[in-house]
């Protein structure tokens, strides 16, 4: 098994004629994601890499099952695309989108929760189950199937440890990319949460980095609720105050989101907080083989 | 984008929010807008003006030229002032604090309090009990209990006052998909509420508030001390931070503060952070190094760090190697590439004579040891 996306998981692609959504619309179908259906309004009755092209998803959900959307629509229309989306009965939307007004983003995520829908991100790289299925951009070569669950904010830092876990030789069970922030929908203590409860994930392993408090939610949690192991590594430790090195929610601002906040929280609540790479694989290496 | 308290007391006032009769003053030889008394407020994208002096009550012509002409030339924190707001002295029986924010929070909350006149972080350390907070359910707003309890909670005598002014607020914290409003004090004058002083941020993402903001800035080169900053057209993040022997560039900003990490763990400096965002062209890599290389700072390595997912390797290469042909490089770089496009990105750069790396933690060392050796 696997949190968020599993065997069963189909797949719709919002935004799938635009360069991006095109790229890796084909991109998943070659690691073996199932992609029913394609939406971008006025490009109904067309194909892309075989995959047919809807103007609605109302439409496309006559002709196909599925239950997951991935949505690279532009940040102009992706508030509407959203609600579409999750009117549409779906569990999953994953949100790659960046660059969207904080007050639309609230809406996607609000009218998500009124629908019992997930909203991963936005502004992310998405969920991949290495051997399974993946409804994002991972470049799956630095991924390999295994026992250890991932949550990061950053897609490129997930990309990087688990580079580093595969040429380890241990893989992965699920890996949930978040965004950037400052506001989520699917967090990384609703992913904790998850692994928890996940019988093929032996070992979480939390990235994060400085600003906002997910960290300290998901500490929280873990103190309460988790009896696997969790690794944490913590970004942005030599970060200057008060300037966004890139995500906007990576700020610290005053003594709020500061690296040792975060990482007290985690060591507190039982979590081992590492330094880098080299010892995140040591810790990881040794709890699987305990 | 945060606005000057005339900017923000405009939209206030544009949604039916009083606020006292004001005028603004660009320059020293100015006559007098408004009859006397008035108070002169200095404008700058700071708080803590009126411990500085930069607010000051003027009774007649001589203390008005000497004010104004004082805090003109006044620089607060750093800001310098940027003209002056004139405005029509008044007399607050009481001050509340009102905010509505989306700042570090996961909902649009409202903030409400008793102790306004103070900065509310202060309250919060020292009278936490006087801070009323609620959420807001984007899709209905404040609903008519919360208002009630609201006016219950606060204990203020004119409830269908206090929600008439949330309501205003909140339509324009939402209209202009803001990030924050906060009116500080919100004053009782005469028995009625007034914005004394304004918060205002605006989300640049907002896309219904495209034509204001450019209005805004277009206004603003009347200011005298406005920086005409250049805006950075492209998706890059570039942060100088000095005093460091390596420029860094990454095309992931969790990769790039893990990178930063590693290089002080190391022992090394870095001078500037540089953040290439989502997915990014061969033009926005090349414009990275040029950012990178005139800095102003005396870097000895280059340090770039690549992990592509939305990024192809090739397009990054072409940008690294254009900018090298175009602009010759005589200190070394170090290159970590891999992800999409990476044999292609390798090739590319092996052509230019540039080597390419693949662990993250061997590249960081290297690029370490040059930029101590070429000292």
């Amino acid at each position: 098994m696997s949190i968020l996306i599993d065997k069963d998981t189909k797949v719709l692609v919002q935004g799938i004629t635009g360069k991006s959504g095109s790229l890796q619309a084909k991109i998943m179908m070659e690691f073996g994601t199932e992609i029913v259906a394609g939406v971008t309004p006025g490009k109904g009755g067309m194909a892309v890499h075989g995959i047919p092209v809807y103007d609605y998803i109302a439409e496309a959900k006559k002709d196909h099952d599925f239950n997951t959307v991935i949505s690279f629509v532009p940040p102009a229309a992706i508030k509407d695309s959203s609600f579409e989306a999750i009117d549409a009965g779906i569990r999953l939307l994953v949100v790659t989108t960046e660059g969207i007004a904080q007050n639309d983003v609230v809406e996607i995520i609000q009218y998500a929760r009124n629908h019992n829908c997930y909203v991963v991100g936005p502004g992310c790289a998405g969920v991949i189950a290495p051997g399974i299925t993946k409804v994002g951009s991972h470049p799956d070569r630095f991924f390999k199937p295994g026992r250890v669950g991932v949550v990061s904010k950053s897609g490129a830092l997930s990309y990087e440890i688990c580079k580093t876990l595969t040429d380890a030789g241990i893989g992965q069970s699920t890996v949930a990319s978040i965004g950037g922030g400052p506001i989520w929908g699917f967090s990384q203590k609703d992913a904790v949460e998850l692994f928890e409860k996940d019988p093929d994930t032996d070992v979480i392993v939390l990235l994060g980095e400085i600003g906002g408090n997910q960290e300290e939610r998901a500490a929280e949690y873990i103190a309460k609720h988790v009896k696997k192991p969790v690794v944490s590594l913590i970004v942005g430790r030599n970060a200057p105050q008060g300037k966004s090195l890139g995500h906007a929610g990576a700020i610290v601002s005053g003594n709020v989101g500061t690296a040792s906040t975060k990482i007290n929280a985690l060591t507190n609540a039982g979590a081992t907080v590492v330094k880098n790479p080299t010892e995140l694989v040591e810790k990881v290496y040794s709890y699987l083989n305990a | 984008m945060n606005l000057y308290e005339f900017e923000g007391k405009r939209i206030l006032s544009d949604f039916g929010i009083p606020v006292p009769k004001s005028e603004m003053i660009y320059a020293k030889d100015a006559d007098a807008p408004l009859t006397y008394p008035f108070v002169l407020k200095a404008q700058v994208l700071t708080g803590g003006r009126g411990k500085a002096g930069g607010i000051r009550v003027c009774a007649n012509e001589a203390e008005f030229k000497k004010n104004a002409a004082e805090i003109l030339d006044m620089t607060i924190k750093g800001h310098r002032v940027n003209g002056l707001l004139c405005e029509q002295m008044v007399k607050a029986e009481r001050e509340l604090y009102l905010s509505i924010t989306l700042q570090g929070v996961d909902r649009p909350t409202l903030i409400i309090s008793e102790a306004g006149g103070m900065e509310i972080e202060e309250v919060a350390k020292t009278n936490p009990d006087k801070i009323i907070k609620m959420e807001i359910d984007p899709f209905t707003g404040l609903k008519d209990y919360q208002l009630n309890s609201l006016a219950k909670l606060l204990g203020y005598p004119d409830v269908q006052d206090l929600i008439a002014l949330i309501k205003k607020v909140q339509k324009a914290f939402f209209d202009t998909k803001a990030l924050l409003v906060e009116i500080n004090p919100l004053g009782v004058v005469d028995g009625k509420l007034l914005a004394m002083d304004s918060k205002f941020v605006l989300d640049d993402n907002a896309r219904n508030m495209r034509n204001k903001i450019e209005a805004i800035e277009e206004e603003r080169k009347k200011l005298a001390n406005v920086l005409a900053v250049e805006k950075e057209k492209t998706t890059i993040t570039f942060v100088p931070l000095g005093s460091g022997e390596i420029g860094l560039i990454s095309d992931g900003a969790g990769t790039g503060m893990l990178t930063l990490d590693l290089i002080y763990d190391g022992g090394g400096k870095v001078a500037s952070f540089c953040e290439l965002g989502g997915t990014t062209s061969a033009e926005v890599m090349y414009r990275a190094m040029k950012l990178t290389m005139e800095s102003g700072f005396p870097i000895k390595s280059i340090l770039v760090v690549l992990i592509g997912g939305f990024n192809r390797m090739d397009d990054m290469a072409n940008g690294i190697t254009g900018y090298i042909k175009d602009h010759k490089l005589d200190i070394p770089i170090f290159t970590r590439m891999c992800g999409t496009m990476e044999e292609e990105g390798k090739r590319i750069m092996a052509e230019a004579g540039l080597a390419t790396y693949y662990d993250l933690t061997e590249t960081v060392n290297q690029c370490i040891k040059a930029s101590l050796e070429v000292k």
